[in-house]
């Protein structure tokens, strides 16, 4: 008996501890809740008709306007130091040949580094312990940005070298291909608990009400155009970014097409959405490094030169040689020393350069400028000439907008009200101003200076408003500015694809940014191809997106914002 | 006689001992191969098992708040951790949820997670979802957070209520 009992125990004993050995253990649990899902067309059937109400209330599907308001006013400021979405990079790799990729291929040299740094908040790679050489067996496995002529190493998607090849080409130069590659780009997430929907702030009229993030319920439809809405003016009014023809439009067909923001380029003046030229020659007491020569240009040096106050242009005068400035330097120098640098296509030019000195680069010079420029800083804040964007921006609401109506008669342009735009072309300190110097306008200083205590703001300066009432607009139209990208989820710097405002092409604000004097230089603030705030010369093209202001009392017939069922304007 | 029968008593006691020794084998062999055959099924919020190899830990927390709206459509929030308060999961775990409508209701279901996955790739509401299987590792605290988006069929403003199921179980090897 007594070993009956034993054996039953070690039996029991055996079974209990295998099966705690070898069992694996499940979890099974339930959690029960409810939400209240709203209704469709909510606006409608609560008697929300003006698209001002409207957009308020669908926040949060509010029962009254004031309690809309007081919800929205309630929730977290905007954070504009940081990208909304705010984003997430995650390293992702796949195989590229230089078929694949052009900037595998140059005839100069390539940035390598042995390693790179990843920045997961603003999705950029880094070259670590770069090097600017041209490919050899030494730089298999390095990282590359990819062909440069000067240093290239901060980038979006860097390349690990695999193989290359060198081709001596006919012409004696030589290219250099990476013919097989591991490219590193990233892929984005959004966070979960990013800010989106609407933020309030002040503007000069009031508070502001203004759509930031991965937004998708802000689409309207206006004068047979898609338009996505921005924000609620202090006024009331409805501000609305051009968004093509349709709701699934993206990139350039939610534009207007490519501009210049100006044709010139040196004088601060031409940062100006509406400028009026107020000139005087000027002569720059001190010198600069002029850096845009051209190595293999040939310019004409003169030993003099003239003004011709009817053109405002310089032309040389005297005794005249010609030569690339490598060749002909220390001769201009000592006796041929003024030189139209900024355009050889012509006998003359909107500013002549005294060279006074070399460097040790065939591309720069040591020079005294003279200039035919803007006389003083209140004279920045005149107009009576229209930008290239304003041009192309008045020339579209010409054609689309003025004398045409809707179906009941009403003339598009009776839906909108004259509220203000702004483009801040002030600086920080205005006695300090001179032409001969860099000038960083408020755009520039509030989205992309380290003082934390200077921040975007839909205010404006006085001398910086834009209307048709005070006389610098033409039309109820203009565009958007970099505040107001920033309030809307953008940042200087950081790649923000989801962010509304992004639509794959890059097009311009209406913000100044900052005048590079030395080679004078103007920048001009816009909005990249992947969601970047930032600047670019204003001479170059990119694209124009006009912005309009519905009245207040403009109503909806329909719709809930979404992009399969946008607001529908209407005046009864 | 008497020697006749203890050497039979002798070879019935052998048979005796060798029955018991093929039954234990037997049953030892038995065990090795039935893997699964001692978990618990528990229903109350913390959940704490106990293995050789550690506590298993695998917690489910429903937000949800009437303020939660975002591009017109409601949402909940649901948190899967492998940890409860300081204490972490001794051991690997999978598990699945599984979203689906209770009493009748008729929500239609969508969901973001906090790694970017989608539960449709072209935006589809659909009345019951299951994830796909995911996995916390138990060397630190870890967890991953669905955003659950909800529209109804009707259009009309309307309560739905709804269950979310987890389905863990222990890693295998871990």
């Amino acid at each position: 008996m007594k070993k009956k009992i034993i054996f039953i125990i070690t039996f029991i004993l055996v079974i209990s501890s295998t099966g705690y050995v070898y069992s694996r253990f499940q979890i099974k649990d339930t959690k029960s809740s409810s939400i209240t899902v709203p209704e469709n067309n909510y606006c409608i059937n609560n008697g929300f008709t003006k698209l001002s109400d409207c957009m308020l209330v669908m926040e949060n599907f509010s029962d009254s306007v004031s309690s809309a308001k007081s919800y929205i006013s309630n929730k977290d400021s905007a954070d504009v130091n940081h990208s909304a979405p705010t984003l997430k990079y995650k390293i992702i790799t796949n195989s590229v040949t230089e078929k694949d990729v052009a900037t595998l291929i140059t005839k100069a040299h390539f940035t390598l580094g042995q390693s790179y740094t990843f920045d997961e908040v603003s999705g950029m790679y880094t070259l670590v312990n770069y090097t600017n050489k041209p490919l050899n067996d030494n730089y298999i496995g390095y990282y590359t940005c990819g062909g440069t002529t000067g240093s290239y190493k901060t980038c979006a998607n860097i390349y690990k070298v695999n193989s290359y090849k060198i081709i001596n080409e006919d012409d004696g130069s030589t290219t250099y291909k990476i013919t097989n590659a591991t490219r590193y780009s990233y892929n984005t997430v959004d966070s979960l608990d990013s800010q989106v929907g609407l933020y309030s702030t002040s503007d000069d009229d009031g508070t502001s009400y203004f759509y930031r993030g991965n937004v998708l319920n802000n689409y309207v439809s206006y004068a047979g155009f898609i338009w996505r809405i921005v924000r609620e003016n202090g006024d009331g009014s409805v501000r609305l970014i051009y968004s093509g023809t349709s709701t699934s439009d993206t990139g350039k067909n939610v534009t207007i097409g490519s501009t210049k923001f100006n044709p010139y380029n040196y004088d601060p003046i031409f940062e100006s959405y509406n400028y009026q030229p107020n000139f005087e020659v000027k002569k720059q007491d001190d010198s600069s490094t002029f850096t845009k020569i051209y190595e293999n240009q040939v310019y004409n040096f003169g030993s003099s030169y003239r003004f011709d106050e009817n053109t405002g242009l310089f032309s040389l005068s005297g005794d005249v040689i010609t030569g690339k400035w490598s060749d002909v330097k220390d001769t201009a120098i000592a006796s041929y020393p003024y030189v139209c640098f900024q355009d050889q296509s012509s006998d003359s030019c909107n500013w002549i350069a005294k060279v006074i000195g070399k460097t040790s680069s065939n591309s720069s010079a040591i020079i005294s400028r003279i200039t035919y420029g803007t006389k003083d800083y209140d004279s920045l804040f005149k107009t009576g000439t229209s930008s290239s964007l304003k041009t192309k921006i008045d020339n579209w609401y010409s054609s689309n907008i003025l004398g045409k109506s809707d179906s009941n008669g009403v003339l598009y342009s009776d839906y909108l009200t004259d509220s203000t735009f702004c483009s801040d072309l002030n600086i920080e300190d205005s006695s300090s101003f001179s032409t001969f110097t860099d000038l960083f306008f408020g755009p520039y200083r509030r989205l992309h200076s380290s003082n934390s205590t200077i921040t975007s703001t839909l205010k404006c300066n006085s001398n910086s408003r834009y209307t048709v009432s005070n006389g610098k607009l033409t039309y109820p139209v203009a565009t958007i500015n970099a505040d107001e990208t920033s309030f809307a989820g953008g940042i200087n710097g950081s790649v923000n694809t989801n962010f509304y405002l992004n639509i794959g092409s890059t097009y311009w604000t209406m913000s100044p940014y900052f005048y590079q004097s030395n080679d004078m230089i103007g920048k001009a603030g816009n909005v990249t191809s992947n969601g970047i705030i930032s600047a670019n010369i204003i001479t170059n093209e990119y694209y124009a997106r006009p912005v309009v202001n519905l009245s207040k009392n403009v109503k909806i017939s329909g719709g809930d914002g979404t992009q399969n069922n946008p607001y529908i304007v209407y005046n009864s | 006689m008497i020697s006749m029968k203890g050497r039979n008593i002798k070879i019935f006691n052998n048979k005796r001992n060798i029955v018991k020794i093929s039954s234990l084998f037997i049953v030892l062999i038995t065990a090795f191969f039935i893997r699964v055959s001692f978990s618990r099924y528990v229903s109350n919020k913390n959940i704490n098992i106990n293995s050789v190899s550690g506590n298993m830990k695998c917690l489910i927390n429903i937000d949800s708040k009437s303020s939660y709206i975002e591009n017109n459509k409601a949402y909940f929030l649901v948190t899967v951790t492998n940890y409860d308060g300081d204490i972490i999961s001794g051991v690997d775990v999978d598990y699945k949820l599984t979203i689906s409508n209770k009493n009748g209701s008729n929500g239609v279901y969508y969901y973001i997670d906090s790694d970017g996955n989608k539960s449709s790739s072209s935006d589809e509401y659909v009345s019951s979802l299951t994830t796909p299987v995911y996995s916390f590792k138990h060397d630190k605290k870890y967890e991953t957070q669905f955003k659950v988006f909800v529209k109804n069929t009707s259009g009309l403003k309307e309560k739905v209520d709804f269950n979310v199921d987890l389905d863990a179980v222990q890693k295998e090897n871990s």
